[in-house]
């Protein structure tokens, strides 16, 4: 019975006094009206009806493919703009309810870091006045203060503030840009950092040093990381809990280990298997998935993955499972989870072609 | 074309470690496919583009084989010159490119032919899937008629018959009710369909060699899979020879026969598959493999990366590129740049100390 | 430093294989630098001549009637470009004449510029109801035909130089405000936008800070064509007799007194129109380059 990441995040927050998750999202929607010549308006739904939490101390992973709305989950999350419908509750408040300055104010816990490195940052503003926008704007200190934080800050991504500080992002490397992009949202000692693909627009050894990084910062800012990717791999390595997204919804939401041993959703068994493996060892059971992914504007009927799913079933085009917990910290949204023996006399998994 | 500018691979005057000898450039650098012909045999490529004023070695001395019925990949980070060496089988390079060296198809040197001249060789020679299909497809042109153009083109044979060998063909990549289909337009096909529809294409007119340049980088993780697996099975059916172009190293290892990793503008290590697997000896494929996050990595462990970032493609190193981030790199290192050396008869690496 | 293209050629023009050599180096010689000194030159060389020329040259004062030297010819002494109708040193005067040309073109671009340019943002940023009001009010505006408007303005304001620049500045407000809107929209989509209002940035910074400092480059390049429209229009109402009215020296209202001699002495409006001409000329490629050079 290994302790898992997540009972550990648990017992430290109860041992600080922590009763409540730092960011506690609530039955989320989110819509958008689409009008495309000869089929009218559509309605899309891109996030159906989503909770999760996020304690202090805690990374959550969000992974899903293209089109499974954890992109913009993660922008509702952060008011932009906020969701048609649910609650954010971060650190008490619930965003979604909150107005200009009062909803700024609530905010200045959370930071994001965004996918591509070059469009985060202004063209035209070198290094050392992108990381310092933050104090600017809220009128930080005196100058001599901020300079100094924001020194301390870019030593802390890697970077040194007298060789890069004056230069612009296109002076820059990726790798480089995305570290400015981190600092900058360190500048306010936030405590939550969305991470919303922060690593796929970079090269293989690029990638490695930010995810040590955020790794680093992790642990001397005392930080949360709700972590977007469709990279299962990089939500395994960072990640305390993951969460799977299809089509707008979770279908399973586990620790991370046990989601890789024992994964129950057949969503979630496929994509495990799906990922090519550098040793060249071809995996053992390959859940292949037939068909491609139902427009958004017109998702299947009950479960929403019933169409690709190699076990689906009459109950499944009629019912919408819930996502419902299994145990501690684990929930899946099926109605017939996947079994897999723990024991040593494993049978071989199922492979459907 | 005036010879580029670029590192040369130098053979060494001084003795070389034992067990290695120095591969020069007219023996194929993968040996080891004896039995299947060499479709396109590539001698010293270098590629230098002018970009902004200045020059860009791209490609700095490039040598392999592709043979039939066999998949080569090339794989590197960007800037590594893998898609640039890609392009320069078939042209596709801006005309201010110099390029030198040799690169062969059946015989027929390919650098230094004309625009007319390459027109030959492509499609029915040698064909290309890029990465994007979203970019690469008129989104103007029933992908019925985008298939058939180059049908009619190349064979001369009415719109009807063309129309009918792209229904066969969509058949053959797998888009079900194919009849349908080929009356479609991009934009009614979903992102893996595109790809497919790009292989039919590329396909059309019974290419020798393919060249997949990133094919799955736009597509999700199942859906590569799915396309990763057409492709092998269209180049079974067809015996083509099959180059992959990918900086995805999981990738590379599952779907390729054998493995060459481009660093700066340089193959640094090349093997078969299997013998890759066993032993790797560059110290920057090993570098990379060991940055990789794994699956039965504990979370929130550190990562072995590397330090450090590919070096600019616009300056010239004296010694081995990879030499600033080389773990072991010594003395040697920062003087001479190691040629691609065979060790063990199918196992070629570029560095003075392999592994 | 670090490349901003790795393998991706994409960006590369292909499209020069195909052309012939002497279509090459054309391409070729429209990118050089040069292409842009020297309109740009030359149109600095202009301003500086209508500004200092009478000063710097000595010249007789424009509007000094003598009749005696009534329509002197070219080359005649002490008067390089001969003399108009009246007597007036026709160098001096297409100098003097220039000048309001110049002082209208730009100043009405440059009123245009700023009120177009901060109304367009403004929209562009807050949308909703604000941009509709402000778009339509616009629409209304465009509705009119530039030139009739101002036709209508400056009868009702008065003939001047002032009223000019006013009534040709509703042609450029809206002109700008619709392009800087279209940009605003797109930059406010921009991720360090977004990074601004997650940081807690009000609207006024990121306006100012973000959106107006990236907007700006590619609005400055279609300032020179403004105001080559904008001297037209000027020189189109001093014809008419609704701008600048003689004795004072324009452009417009230079080639309308040339109409009635325009048998015995062309040069009387050939003068002035090559001046309007070179100027707008001159203004137009350099915009031309501006841009291409801004786009790379």
């Amino acid at each position: 019975m290994a302790t898992s990441g997540v009972d550990a995040v648990r017992q430290t927050a109860r041992q600080a006094g922590t009763t409540a998750p730092l960011l506690d999202v609530r039955h989320v929607e989110r819509t958008f009206v689409v009008n495309t010549p000869g089929q009218g308006r559509r309605k899309i739904q891109a996030v159906a009806d989503v909770s999760f939490d996020i304690w202090p101390g805690e990374t959550v992973a969000l992974v899903g493919e293209t089109g499974c709305g954890k992109s913009t989950l993660a922008r509702s999350i952060l008011q932009l703009p906020r969701p048609e419908a649910g609650e954010v509750v971060f650190k008490g408040a619930d965003l979604v309810q909150l107005r200009h300055a009062a909803l700024r104010n609530a905010m200045q816990g959370m930071q994001v870091v965004f996918q591509d490195p070059f469009s985060s940052l202004n063209p035209r503003w070198n290094v050392l006045e992108l990381v310092g926008e933050p104090l600017a704007v809220h009128d930080v200190g005196t100058k001599q203060e901020r300079t100094r934080r924001v020194e301390e800050l870019l030593e802390a991504v890697g970077l040194d503030a007298r060789i890069h500080g004056r230069r612009r992002p296109r002076e820059l490397s990726g790798g480089q840009c995305q570290r400015v992009a981190i600092a900058r949202a360190l500048t306010l000692s936030p405590n939550l950092m969305v991470c919303d693909e922060a690593v796929s627009s970079l090269d293989v050894s690029i990638q490695a040093q930010i995810l040590n990084l955020f790794e680093d910062l992790r642990t001397d800012f005392d930080l949360s990381y709700l972590f977007i990717t469709h990279d299962l791999s990089v939500a395994r390595h960072m990640s305390d809990r993951i969460a799977v997204m299809y089509l707008g919804k979770i279908v399973e939401l586990a620790p991370s280990t046990e989601l890789f041993s024992n994964p129950l959703h057949p969503y979630s068994a496929a994509l495990l298997s799906s990922m090519p493996h550098s040793d060249g060892t071809a995996t053992p059971d390959r859940i292949r998935l037939t068909g491609d992914i139902p427009s958004a504007a017109n998702p299947p009927s009950g479960c929403r993955f019933r169409t690709r799913c190699p076990f689906a079933q009459q109950l499944c085009a009629d019912v919408e499972p819930p996502l419902n917990a299994v145990s501690e910290g684990r929930q899946v949204a099926c109605h017939f989870p996947l079994e897999r023996h723990t024991a040593a006399a494993a049978p071989a998994g199922t492979r459907v072609d | 074309m005036h010879p580029a500018t670029g590192d040369d691979v130098h053979s060494s005057g001084t003795a070389a470690p034992a067990a290695v000898s120095v591969a020069t450039a007219d023996a194929p650098a993968l040996p080891g496919t004896e039995g299947h012909e060499a479709l396109i045999e590539v001698r010293d490529l270098k590629v230098t583009i002018p970009f902004r004023g200045q020059d860009v070695y791209a490609v700095r001395g490039v040598t392999f084989d592709v043979h039939r019925d066999s998949t080569v990949v090339l794989v590197g980070e960007s800037g590594s010159g893998k898609s640039v060496t890609a392009r320069s089988m078939l042209g596709l390079l801006p005309p201010a490119t110099t390029i030198s060296g040799s690169v062969k198809f059946e015989g027929h040197e390919l650098v230094g032919l004309s625009e007319k001249q390459w027109r030959q060789h492509r499609a029915t020679g040698i064909s290309i899937v890029f990465q994007d299909p979203t970019r690469s497809l008129n989104p103007t042109m029933r992908i019925g008629h985008q298939i058939g153009e180059g049908i009619r083109r190349h064979f001369g044979v009415s719109r009807a018959a063309a129309l009918d060998r792209a229904t066969e063909l969509l058949d053959m990549v797998g888009i079900g009710s194919p009849k349908e289909r080929v009356r479609d337009y991009p934009h009614q096909l979903s992102g893996g369909m595109r790809q497919r529809v790009m292989m039919a294409i590329a396909i059309s007119c019974d290419p020798k060699v393919l060249i997949a340049d990133e094919p799955t980088t736009a597509l999700d993780v199942t859906t590569e899979a799915q396309i990763m697996e057409l492709l092998l099975s269209l180049q079974s059916q067809l015996h083509m020879g099959l180059l992959l172009i990918t900086h995805n190293m999981g990738l590379a290892f599952t779907y390729g026969d054998e493995i060459a990793v481009m660093y700066a503008g340089r193959i640094v290590e090349s093997a078969p598959k299997e013998e890759l697997v066993r032993h790797v000896r560059m110290p920057y494929t090993n570098g990379l493999l060991g940055s990789l996050p794994a699956v039965d990595d504990l979370p929130h462990s550190q990562l072995a990366a590397m330090q450090g970032r590919p070096p600019d493609a616009m300056t010239t190193p004296r010694g081995c590129a990879f030499q600033p981030r080389c773990p072991i790199a010594e003395a040697r290192c920062t003087e001479q740049a190691p040629p691609l050396a065979v060790l063990d008869g199918t196992h070629a690496c570029a560095c003075w100390y392999p592994l | 430093m670090a490349l901003p293209v790795t393998d991706n050629l994409a960006q590369t023009e292909p499209a020069e294989a195909t052309l012939p050599f002497w279509a090459r180096s054309h391409f070729r010689m429209r990118r050089s630098a040069l292409a842009l000194y020297i309109p740009l030159g030359a149109l600095i060389l202009l301003v500086v001549a209508c500004f200092f020329g009478p000063w710097i040259l000595h010249l007789p004062p424009a509007s000094f009637a003598n009749i005696a030297n009534s329509n002197l010819p070219l080359g005649s002494p002490g008067h390089l470009l001969g003399t108009d109708q009246l007597g007036n040193d026709m160098l001096s005067r297409t100098l003097v004449g220039g000048r309001v040309s110049m002082v209208v073109g730009f100043g009405a671009t440059l009123v245009g510029f700023v009120i177009g340019t901060s109304i367009g943002v403004v929209a562009g940023y807050f949308g909703g109801a604000v941009e509709t009001v402000l778009m339509r009010i616009l629409d209304m505006v465009l509705a009119f035909p530039s030139l009739i408007l101002a036709m209508t303005l400056v009868v009702f304001l008065g003939p001047s130089e002032r009223n000019e620049i006013i009534a040709i500045s509703f042609f450029a407000i809206p002109n700008y405000a619709r392009l800087s809107r279209a940009a605003t929209l797109k930059i406010r989509e921009r991720e360090y936008v977004l990074v601004g209002r997650v940081i807690g940035a009000g609207p006024r910074h990121i306006m100012i800070r973000h959106v107006f400092s990236n907007v700006l480059p590619s609005l400055l390049t279609i300032v020179p064509l403004t105001v080559a429209v904008a001297m037209i229009i000027e020189a189109t109402l001093s014809f008419l007799g609704l701008g600048v009215r003689p004795p004072t020296p324009s452009w417009g209202n230079m080639i309308a007194q040339g109409q009635a001699t325009m048998s015995i002495a062309p040069q009387d409006i050939i003068i002035p129109a090559v001046g309007l001409f070179l100027t707008v000329l001159f203004l137009n490629l350099t915009a031309e380059q501006w841009r291409l050079r801004i786009s790379q």
